[in-house]
């Protein structure tokens, strides 16, 4: 659904995507991982058109997206739940929600229900729901950010380090929640994290980036077994 | 003595409404765009003469359509100048050019101003005049439309922004731009909004201090300021602060005069200010600087 290819981007003048192509699948979790500084979240704000890609052509389900600007890439339904949540800390934890919805029209029942929804996946979230998201812990701040995203009702979602600062209990829980987002609401998933251990686990194919290049990609089963990722990614 | 301090309050709170409306109208674009606007006391100067020297003297038209249709090119206006230059100039390097562009702007307006209705002042007669007593104090009716006005504008405006979608994406644009696109919202389109919802507000202030002021090229330049004032007091950034902030203002500066020469009644609100930005950065109801 989701075709990459050969992308380059820069900053200024500096490099920071090299010929980048990938490919997602309708239900496929595929996951990117690699240092910090690698270029994974460039390559999320490429698809999301936050980032002038230069070169290449992205297109989503046929239609071309290459450099469209992100607001429209939302409303074609591509999803990013960005690095370090930036959810909206003045607005309440249901606010934020809303306007998750805002690229879609819902009737008042239809938000209701979708809300509700968020609320079985999150329950923590209902309690919090009249609270400013900007008190929430880390953890929680993660859950507002994703249930945001899924009230965009997301052709596919991105996901940008959904483990990032969180405790490894919590962690857990993220990724219990990705895979259920997967399986039982059938929404196709690209996550990046520098995790690569949870990464590998959920994902089906895999994607190492250094540098801004794909260095290394195939299923996540393998890597997980090949020497070089298990030297410089799992710590082995 | 009584009914006179009564007389100086009530005059000092509507006077405050005024630096509120001008707190509320700069804090909206700074909010939303990340920029001061320099020209914003130029804009209601120009809404003033749209309004009395083309609308009524000119075209002698009926006071709801010259209204409507002032507020309809302002809004208009004030989105053109969103799209043509905060838009482009928010995301230059430094803010410089922010801030040069719309002291330019300003400049330019005031140009305009003199060249299109010429520099002598002149008046509405009989717009908004005459007292209303209410015991043994007398006020004037400006003063209590102001107060009434203003209220209803700051009541509608905190409402719009709960309510609408529109105006939940304008307080998603002031918080964060990247996450407001991520959600959908065209951030260049909801700055042009925002920005003629200033002007429009600019607009309210400029036909309500007519009676006060008269219309003069200078109509704006001590209520910009006292404005900017009230905003810093009530606590920069922050839409309930500007009230605060401009009642604060008004008051203390229209009681000093009991104190006071009257003439230092206008270095009133800058001492206040000073004060404030040493003392207090963050104002009344700010959290930090
Ligand atoms: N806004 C920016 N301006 C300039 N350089 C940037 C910017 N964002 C990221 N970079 C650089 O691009 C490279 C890739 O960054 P990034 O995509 O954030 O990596 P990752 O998400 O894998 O940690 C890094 O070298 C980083 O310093
Ligand atoms: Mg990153």
């Amino acid at each position: 659904m989701l075709k990459v290819e050969h992308i380059d981007a820069y900053y200024d003048k500096i490099c920071a995507l090299h010929d980048i192509s990938l490919e997602i699948g309708d239900d496929d979790i595929i996951s990117i991982i690699g240092s910090n500084g690698a270029g994974k979240s460039t390559l999320m704000n490429a698809i999301s058109g936050i980032v002038y890609g230069k070169n290449g052509r992205i297109t989503f389900n046929g239609k071309n997206i290459t450099n469209q600007k992100p607001y429209i890439t939302t409303r074609d339904g591509i999803i990013q739940v960005p690095e370090g949540r930036e959810i909206f800390p003045k607005m309440t934890v249901l606010e934020n929600l809303e306007m998750g919805s805002y690229s879609i029209r819902r009737t008042r029942q239809g938000m209701n229900d979708k809300i509700e929804e968020m609320y079985e996946l999150f329950p923590k979230l209902r309690d919090r729901k009249s609270q400013k998201a900007g008190s929430l812990s880390g953890g929680e701040q993660q859950m507002v950010a994703i249930a945001r995203g899924l009230m965009a009702d997301p052709k596919l979602l991105m996901l940008d380090e959904p483990s990032l600062g969180l405790a490894p209990v919590i962690v857990d829980d993220v990724f219990h929640i990705i895979e259920r987002v997967n399986k039982e609401k059938k929404i196709p998933i690209l996550l990046v994290e520098q995790n690569a251990f949870m990464a590998l686990e959920v994902s089906s194919r895999c994607y190492v980036l250094e540098n801004g290049r794909v260095v290394i990609e195939g299923s996540s089963e393998e890597l997980s077994k090949s020497d070089r990722i298990v030297k410089a990614y799992l710590g082995g | 003595m009584a009914a006179t301090i009564i007389q100086y309050i009530i005059s000092g709170i509507a006077i405050g409404f005024i630096y509120a409306l001008v707190g509320i109208e700069y804090t909206l674009v700074w909010n939303s765009s990340g920029l001061l606007n320099f020209s914003h006391d130029r804009l209601i100067t120009l809404g003033a003469y749209i309004f009395a020297g083309t609308m009524i003297i000119k075209l002698n038209i009926n006071y709801p359509i010259a209204i409507f249709l002032t507020f309809l090119s302002m809004g208009i206006l004030g989105a053109l100048i969103a799209q043509g230059i905060f838009n482009p100039l928010r995301n230059m390097r430094s803010n410089i050019f922010a801030v040069m562009g719309t002291m330019l702007l300003g400049r330019i307006i005031a140009e305009l101003i003199r060249l299109i209705w010429g520099p002598v002042p002149f008046t509405l007669p009989g717009f908004m005049t005459g007292t209303v007593s209410i015991g043994s104090a007398q006020i004037s009716k400006a003063n209590i439309i102001i107060m009434i006005v203003s209220i209803l504008v700051a009541v509608s405006l905190q409402l719009f922004m709960t309510f609408t979608k529109i105006g939940k994406a304008m307080r998603c644009v002031a918080q964060n731009k990247r996450a407001s696109s991520l959600m959908g919202i065209n951030v260049t389109q909801n700055i042009c909004i925002t920005t003629g919802i200033s002007a429009i507000i600019c607009t309210i202030i400029a036909i309500l201090v007519i009676p006060l002021f008269n219309v003069t090229t200078t109509l704006a330049a001590s209520i910009g300021l006292k404005g900017f004032s009230a905003g810093v007091i009530g606590g920069f950034g922050y839409l309930p602060g500007a009230i605060v902030g401009g009642l604060f203002i008004g008051v203390v500066e229209n009681l000093s005069v009991l104190f006071l020469p009257a003439v230092y009644k206008d270095v009133v609100s800058f001492v206040l200010l000073i004060v404030f930005l040493v003392v207090r950065p963050s104002g009344f109801l700010g959290k930090r600087a």
